[in-house]
């Protein structure tokens, strides 16, 4: 009891704790301590009666009852008590002790007991303890001792609910806390020293489906793939061994169109609660615009080039067509030199007809949007193609078109399915066909050899081609126009024969809109 | 293709580590180190694994690290069974091989049913998994797996193997150090037959013998490791 025989206030070492300044407050000094201690003999022999008093009455209420259901429970804390009771008479009543009692305090709140039960108890030990005083004390002691008891039972008050008020606020936080983490638009985990997830944003779980469940290891929580992916355990041990913040920087899940990218942020913490935070971003919109912005790059690089060239080539094109037909027209009808001239104009043809298929894809495409009726495109793109396909219609449906670039890719599919079928030496009757299906679907079917495996993967690309005169430009272009108007164009299943189906969107507004769409520059 | 290297934080599992190393070296492929653990592990656990994985990283070789749950023969052969693993390299305490004995029978069920040549290696004693001097090489000849194990990790570790008969190698081994073969620094390579007589004898080298000591086993049926086989058909996974 060193510190205490002398005002708490005055003691050197700088400015007063917490603690002295409530013991100078309340007016608690050596002599207190001194009555404390005096008293204890005449407790000692009633403790078990006290401590019993106490619990007896907080368990009277059901609210005290349900939080310590529990008979160890009980009696752990009945001996603790007696410890208590034991402390308070003995001291010292020091620093240390204000320390022990606050750790007590939080034992209540982590047991759950409420305090207005330990609270109205302790009125009953103050009573027990005052009791015994006036009984076993002289009376020139009785009142000055019960003054000591008051004092030190309403320090241990005051420390107690200093320790529920810490214990709400902390929780309030960590609420806060939680409410915040859980809301936030990002997706983070937390993991705790065993791996387990103990907190989770909301778009955890909808980023990585019905296994992200808080409380599960984090190796279950997370798709197995996306473990796989980023080498996570490695990553794991490297961030936590190293201490320091560590990216993943591209994670890719999936292949071509189907493909996810996201980028993985691993943070170690020190805290017993949180070892480790993990940050996952989706990436993918992000990737697919920048592919999408190099392809543009790309293409304009290609359109601007092949737009040059083809120019320079047909001037000289027109020359030697012009040239041709000047010497072709002076010869005799029956000089044999005609028919190879006449070879060499075809080819000429031939090479006009390719660049103006590459000035086709290459330039931009002005298409005028409007509710066109799909039979009627797909008829006359039947009768403008010269290819004997039948038309099915299942539907009598309106889809926002340009009616010519419409019909001009039907043109490429039909003739592209003749050649197909010449090729294999299949005749054409009754095994092409054009069928608007429901729902702004048209497709061209035949019965022919199908499309190779070689140019599967390839086949709307520029320049792709299995017939031994097509320039390859063809599907490349249908494809362009057709997204122009915000539809799709694919090959359904792979053999045999082969379906071409050119999806749109369907309207049923009337009137038209021009749209820019889909320059060499701004395909895809 | 992979070494495949189950771990735990052990010696045997180091010994291993070591020599696996020496083989993805020699061979120009990546080592999976595989922890296979009942329930998933804590992460101090990662970091004691990845204490293991980052020296070999250091020196250049690509290393993966996966953490599986279940049992873990089952867990280990289940891998072993990818089309990209080449060689499994477990550590073992060496006792016993003999069926139906208890104790460390992981490795002896792994080397009697993984589909991809495995070595377990039995560390030397106080020697860890160096591989510093000369191989010796005691094997069956019809079991080429010993032999072409030895040539890779001599070319790596710059050292010889001696290759000798069953009978004649153990001969030496058991009763004296063979000519040239520092105690302590060598390495035994054994084949790991299926007759229990030649088990019961590698039972008795791997307990008397002090240097490092590999048994090599597996059911390929070939005996030549993938790794020096044509290359598969594209397989899925890995």
């Amino acid at each position: 009891m060193s510190e205490f025989t002398q005002d708490p206030l005055s003691l050197p070492g700088g400015p007063p704790t917490v603690w002295q300044e409530m013991l100078a407050y309340i007016g608690f000094g050596p002599t207190d301590a001194a009555r404390l201690l005096a008293l204890r003999p005449s407790v000692r022999p009633q403790m078990r009666q006290i401590v019993d008093h106490f619990y007896d009455a907080v368990l009277r209420f059901p609210g005290a009852r349900s939080v310590l259901a529990n008979d160890q429970q009980i009696e752990r804390l009945r001996l603790s008590l007696s410890h208590f009771i034991e402390e308070l008479l003995t001291g010292p009543h020091d620093n240390e002790y204000w320390v022990k009692r606050r750790r007590i305090g939080a034992v209540h709140v982590r047991v759950g007991l409420p305090e207005r039960y330990v609270f109205t108890a302790m009125n009953l030990m103050r009573q027990d303890l005052c009791a015994i005083a006036a009984q076993a004390l002289p009376e020139a002691e009785r009142m000055a001792t019960c003054m000591s008891l008051h004092r030190i039972i309403d320090l241990e008050l005051a420390v107690m609910s200093g320790a529920y008020h810490e214990a709400h606020e902390e929780r309030q936080l960590r609420s806060m806390q939680d409410l915040i983490v859980r809301n936030l638009p990002v997706t983070v985990l937390c993991l705790d020293a065993e791996g387990r997830v103990t907190s989770a944003t909301r778009p955890s779980t909808r980023l990585l489906g019905a296994t992200a469940e808080v409380g599960r290891h984090y190796q279950t929580f997370l798709p197995e793939s996306l473990i796989e992916a980023a080498d996570l355990h490695t990553q794991v041990g490297r961030a936590l061994a190293t201490g320091h913040e560590i990216t993943i920087p591209r994670v890719v899940l999936g292949q071509r169109d189907g493909a996810r990218n996201f980028r993985i942020t691993l943070v170690p913490l020190e805290h017993e609660l949180a070892r480790l935070l993990i940050h996952i971003e989706e990436l993918t919109d992000v990737v697919r615009a920048e592919q999408r912005v190099h392809q543009a790059e790309a293409l304009a690089r290609l359109g601007g080039l092949a737009a040059h060239m083809a120019h320079e080539i047909r001037n000289p094109l027109a020359a030697i067509s012009a040239t041709l037909q000047v010497i072709t027209a002076s010869m005799p009808e029956d000089d044999r030199r005609k028919g190879i001239l006449g070879k060499v104009q075809e080819q000429v043809h031939r090479l006009d007809r390719l660049v103006s298929d590459l000035l086709s894809y290459a330039r931009p495409v002005s298409l005028r949007l409007e509710a066109v009726l799909l039979p009627v495109v797909a008829r006359e793109a039947i009768h403008a193609s010269g290819v004997p396909a039948v038309l099915i219609v299942e539907a009598e449906e309106r889809a926002q078109a340009d009616a010519q670039q419409l019909q001009q890719a039907l043109i490429n599919l039909l003739q592209n399915a003749r050649d197909a079928l010449h090729g294999a030496n299949l005749g054409l009757e009754g095994r092409l066909r054009l069928r608007v299906a429901p729902g702004a679907l048209l497709r061209v079917e035949d019965d022919g050899p199908g499309v190779s495996a070689e140019v599967l993967d390839r086949l709307f690309e520029p320049f792709v081609t299995t017939k031994t005169r097509g320039t390859g430009l063809g599907l490349a272009i249908s494809k362009k126009i057709v997204a122009g108007m915000g539809g799709s164009l694919s090959l359904e299943g792979c053999g045999p024969g082969a379906v071409f189906c050119v999806q749109l969107e369907l309207s049923g507004s009337t009137g038209g809109q021009t749209s820019p769409a889909g320059s060499a520059g701004r395909s895809g | 293709m992979t070494i495949l290297v189950p771990i735990d934080p052990s010696d045997p599992s180091r010994a291993a580590v070591s020599v696996g190393v020496l083989l993805a070296r020699d061979l120009r492929e990546s080592v999976l180190l595989l922890h296979v653990s009942v329930a998933p592990p804590p992460l101090a656990r990662l970091t004691e694994l990845h204490a293991i994985a980052e020296p070999i990283r250091a020196q250049g070789l690509n290393v993966r690290l996966r953490t599986v749950q279940g049992g873990v023969v089952e867990r280990i052969l289940e891998r072993a069974n990818g089309p990209d693993v080449s060689w499994v390299v477990m550590g073992t305490r060496g006792r016993p091989l003999v069926e139906g004995a208890s104790g460390d029978s992981a490795a002896w069920r792994v080397l009697g049913a993984s589909p991809s040549p495995v070595v377990a290696v039995r560390p030397a004693f106080g020697g860890g998994g160096l591989v510093e001097g000369p191989l010796l090489v005691v094997g069956p000849p019809e079991d080429a797996r010993p032999a072409v194990l030895a040539a890779s990790l001599a070319r790596t570790a710059r050292t010889r193997s001696y290759a000798a008969d069953v009978e004649l190698g153990l001969t030496l081994v058991v009763r004296a150090r063979a000519p040239g073969l520092p105690p302590k620094r060598g390495a035994v390579i054994l084949s790991f037959a299926e007759d229990c007589v030649q088990r019961g004898r590698c039972q008795g080298v791997i307990e008397q013998i002090p240097e490092l000591v590999l048994i090599v086993g597996g059911l390929d049926p070939v005996g030549v490791p993938r790794s020096l086989r044509p290359p598969a058909r594209a397989a899925s996974g890995g």
